[in-house]
């Protein structure tokens, strides 16, 4: 059963040692008695926020880019770029897909295609508000 | 150093022609001059600030005592007279700034010098006017189609993106989760650029040069980096072979935290070294970067903001390509408590792939757990008392149906998050980190109190959902489910008012009152006689259990004696009951008051042996008087109190009365006191209340238990007078310090109390017999003049020389003599050297017949 609970306080806590995981599903978790949401990042909904220390970093970046890459990829010779800023081009929001060579440790063009539109068609989907049935249902 | 007159023309250069002056308004400063023309350039600049003009030659010489003249500038000289005055301002700025230098060199502050000597160098004026957008397209066009522009990354997708690849002066960011391709990424990109022959420098804040140039090895050649051993030849062949095609690749580890600075240094060391200057300089990665300037440690955001900038500013510096990466991460602290399926309770840390995470309608299984990372965190405290450590940019999902976080401004005060109920049934468990197992929601408590009723269930879903029974606390919720469901079973209407009135009843929940409140009238009257009926030690338990006679008679004897339990139980019984009952008490005695037995040595030595029990027992006596002493209760108390507790338990003086009772009252009770101690320990008064014989004894015990019947005389006089003493028959007639008859003592005056310079009331001598008297001399309380010189201070406890303890001792003879006394003084020396002549010297002086000799 959950209620609805208003926030008291944020305070600063200092710097301590953190761990994140991910989910399947929904990706929604109980943390302390707190409805929240899976921790580590998910390909389909990475922005800039995500960085480590704040946005500061991303401001002074000509491009910033996200790699989205887990075990499941690491075994499919997969690799991600998620362009995230950039200056001079319209590609934030774009991905390229390039190919893990693991033997190597080589990352390099390839062969594969990622389905550009579904992309697009989903990331622009990230931007809007959701409702909750809507995360439910992912 | 500029002549004063060179000096002289430049000030009339700037009053002749105001362009001049405000083209190198900027960079003149009054400090450049020598100290005569300092004020007039102030006053200059002053006067130029107020009124936007420049002041007239009469205005400057009534003002600074200077004469100045105007010359004729034409529009050709002014450039002349710009740039001779920016030379001058150069000079002079640089002189100033190595002086400046060598001191701060003294002082210690090298840092400072690069800075300061910097601005001077670059002092200048700014001719520079801007680019001409629509005047110099094509020139513009033509200088940029001469350089290639972008440089191809060698991944033809992410090239697109960039428009080209990536241009010198920029900077490309990647970030990705701790352990997702940072490294490898960078190591890429450095392959990629190497092989289209640009130099690449790569810079390693985090792992080894070897551990990089292994990886290098293995993408060049395809051998897993953990078999470089058995295939060392063919990467060597492999890799000095295409070493010759490719640009230059350096990898350089340094320390992590290494600064923006730092990097410049080992630029600048590198192109002097190699003679040229990397296409790419990477940096792996960028959160181990520090920055220039100190930061706090706990302002991570602040320190990677000055981090970047500075690293982007070298790239501008040198118009190098950059690259570099960071993590990114929302994540939680570790002791984060998550809910498993069945309602287990796990710390997060603890959670492996496959686990199951409820999430308050559905399960969601965990399929990845990334490495841990050290970051910045915040504490979120909701009003339920929830509490949860999590980064700025962890997700909750809010009442709006959004996902927000701290750092995009959705996550602030006010906001209102879902939470699972849960109720904490112990009053140990407040904070919801340290519950796990202890937290138990609606579906526990129901099959706890087991509720059949779906009536009831419903009624106290209902209640706790309430406001109030969120705000109570914990342990008080446990309470009040107690209670509401006894209200309930009652059928007594369910009002919080009483509930509230109960918890305010507290302890006292025994009582009869309590029970009425919890229960109803009816329903609580039969509980608590329930409960009285079972107490145990109950008037008609024992009636039941013995019939009234007996049970009348019992309770007539309830006292816990041998005999009592005998009778109760039958002598066998009985016994053994009694000694239960006495082992029982003996032991919650003992560990009340901590020892039962008197700790004597024995009592040691039998427990530990001679040698251990003797130790331990010496070392209880030393910690026992330590306790005692007052050093120790002075570290305990503070000094008055000290005062009395020491008073009380070392002497009644008048002092410890005086505290006790205040002034006058504390001095009458003393006196009082005192009183009764000469009465109680009078000659008569023991006489009379022991019989004579004993009471003597007893006296005498006191008389040699004070102080001065017991100091009076040394050992060896007492030899002395025991031998005289032997001698003498009439022993009534004799007075000696250690006779039972007592010291004698004569009362002396006023006259006589100022020659002894003393304040007793009464004189002591050491032996009397009837109108003799023997004093015993000690050498060294009296100095012995066969001994000791006139100056002398034999007695370190007065201070008097020998002389002056001689005369007080001569004095006191006088006296004595003055009364009629024949007087006689022994020495110690003597006495010792020969004591049978000095016995029979004694005997003939009193007149004694030498009887039995010694």
């Amino acid at each position: 059963m959950l209620i609805e609970d208003e926030i008291l306080t944020i305070e600063e806590y200092g710097e301590i040692e953190t761990i994140d995981i991910n989910l399947d599903g929904n990706r929604l978790f109980l943390a302390n008695g707190i409805l929240t949401h899976n921790s580590a990042i998910d390909a389909t909904e990475l922005n800039q926020s995500h960085i480590a220390g704040g946005i500061s970093k991303v401001n002074t970046a000509d491009w910033y880019l996200s790699i989205i890459f887990n075990n499941s990829m690491r075994a499919m010779g997969d690799i991600i770029f998620l362009f995230l800023k950039s200056r001079s081009s319209d590609a934030v929001g774009k991905q390229v897909l390039l190919k893990w060579v693991n033997n190597r440790l080589r990352i390099t063009d390839s062969d594969k295609k990622l389905q550009s539109d579904v992309i697009v068609e989903q990331v622009a989907s990230k931007t809007k508000n959701k409702s909750l049935l809507d995360i439910m249902d992912l | 150093m500029i002549k004063s007159k060179k000096q002289k023309l430049m000030i009339e250069y700037l009053l002749s022609s105001p362009d001049t002056y405000i083209i190198c308004k900027t960079i003149l400063k009054a400090e450049y001059f020598n100290p005569e023309y300092r004020q007039s350039v102030n006053f200059i600049h002053n006067y130029h600030d107020n009124y936007n003009a420049i002041p007239s030659l009469d205005l400057i010489q009534a003002e600074t005592d200077m004469k100045f003249d105007v010359r004729q500038v034409t529009k050709d000289e002014i450039e002349y007279c710009s740039t001779e005055i920016e030379k001058f301002c150069r000079q002079r700025g640089c002189e100033q700034a190595v002086e400046k230098a060598s001191l701060l060199l003294n002082k210690d502050q090298p840092d400072m010098i690069e800075s300061i000597i910097k601005d001077a160098v670059s002092i200048s004026l700014n001719k520079d006017v801007g680019s001409d957008y629509f005047q110099n397209v094509r020139s513009r066009l033509e200088r940029l189609s001469k350089e290639p522009q972008r440089i191809s990354t060698g991944w033809s997708g992410v090239d697109d993106l960039l428009g080209g690849g990536l241009a010198r002066s920029e900077l490309i960011l990647w970030s990705a989760n701790s352990g997702g391709g940072k490294s490898i990424t960078l190591a890429n990109l450095a392959i990629n650029m190497v092989m289209q022959k640009l130099n690449v420098l790569y810079i390693t804040l985090e792992l080894s040069t070897d551990m990089v140039e292994q990886r290098f090895d293995s993408m060049f050649t395809g051998v897993p980096t953990v078999n470089w051993l058995p295939n060392m030849d063919k990467i060597i062949n492999e890799v000095s072979e295409i070493g010759e095609d490719f640009g230059k690749l350096i990898v350089h580890r340094m320390q992590t935290g290494t600064t923006a600075n730092a990097i410049r240094g080992f630029l600048k060391e590198f192109e002097l070294k190699n003679g040229y200057i990397p296409d790419l300089l990477i940096v792996d990665y960028l959160d181990a970067m520090g920055a220039n300037e100190h930061v706090s440690a706990d302002n991570i955001h602040e320190k990677d903001k000055r981090a970047t900038e500075q690293l982007r500013d070298i790239l501008i510096d040198y118009s190098m390509m950059g690259a570099t990466a960071s993590q990114q991460n929302r994540c939680l602290a570790l002791n984060t408590v998550v809910e498993l399926i069945g309602g287990v309770f796990k710390q997060i840390k603890d959670v492996i792939v496959g686990d199951k995470l409820f999430n308050g309608t559905t399960y969601n299984s965990v399929t990845e757990v990334l490495p841990t990372t050290k970051q910045k965190t915040y504490k979120i405290t909701t009003k339920s008392g929830k509490e949860i450590i999590c980064s700025g940019n962890h997700k909750f999902l809010t009442t709006d149906n959004q996902l927000g976080t701290i750092f995009d401004g959705t996550i602030k005060q006010c906001t209102k998050l879902f939470i699972k109920f849960k109720i904490l049934l112990s009053s140990r468990c407040n904070k919801p980190t340290e519950v796990t197992n202890m937290v138990y929601d609606i579906d526990w408590f129901s099959s706890r109190i087991q509720i059949e009723n779906d009536e009831v269930k419903n009624q106290i879903l209902e209640y706790i959902q309430t406001k109030h029974f969120q705000t109570i606390s914990h342990y008080d919720r446990q309470r009040v489910l107690k209670i509401f469901k006894n209200r309930i079973l009652g059928n007594v209407n369910v009002n919080y008012d009483i509930i509230i009135r109960c918890l305010s009843i507290g302890k006292d929940s025994s009582s009869l009152e309590s029970h009425k409140l919890r229960f109803g009238d009816q329903y609580g009257t039969k509980k608590f006689y329930e409960k009285a009926n079972a107490c145990k030690f109950n008037k008609d338990r024992f009636v039941e259990q013995h019939g009234l006679e007996k049970a009348t008679e019992l309770l007539s004897k309830r006292g816990a004696s041998c005999s009592n339990y005998i009778e109760r139980y039958g002598e066998e019984l009985g016994n053994i009951k009694w000694n239960e009952y006495k082992t029982k008490r003996k032991a919650t005695y003992q560990s009340r008051s901590g020892s039962y037995e008197k700790r004597n040595l024995d009592y040691f030595i039998d427990k530990y042996g001679i040698d251990k029990g003797t130790l331990i027992w010496k070392n209880r006596n030393d910690k026992i008087s330590y306790k005692n002493s007052k050093a120790y209760v002075l570290t305990l108390h503070n000094p008055n109190i000290v005062d009395q507790i020491f008073y009380k338990r070392k002497s009644r003086g008048l002092q410890y009365y005086i505290l006790k009772y205040g002034a006058t009252l504390g001095e009458k009770k003393h006196n009082e006191l005192k009183l009764k101690r000469i009465l109680y320990r009078s000659k008569d008064y023991l006489i009379q209340k022991h019989g004579e014989e004993h009471g003597l004894v007893l006296y005498n015990q006191y008389r040699f238990k004070t102080k001065k019947a017991g100091k009076r005389g040394s050992k060896i006089s007492k030899q002395l007078f025991d031998a005289i003493l032997s001698n003498i028959v009439d022993v009534n007639e004799t007075y000696y310090w250690s006779q039972p008859s007592g010291e004698w003592r004569i009362s002396i005056n006023n006259d006589d109390r100022q020659l002894l310079n003393n304040n007793q009331q009464n004189l002591f001598v050491d032996f009397k017999y009837q109108q003799s008297i023997i004093e015993f001399f000690g050498d060294f309380w009296h100095a012995n003049p066969a001994l000791y010189a006139d100056n002398d201070i034999c007695n370190p406890f007065s201070q008097l020389t020998a002389k002056e303890i001689r005369e007080s001792d001569a004095n006191r003879l006088q006296i004595l003599q003055q009364k009629g006394f024949n007087v006689l003084v022994i020495w110690e020396q003597e006495f010792r050297v020969n004591p049978d002549a000095t016995i029979t010297k004694c005997l003939n002086f009193l007149g004694i017949k030498h009887v039995n000799r010694r």
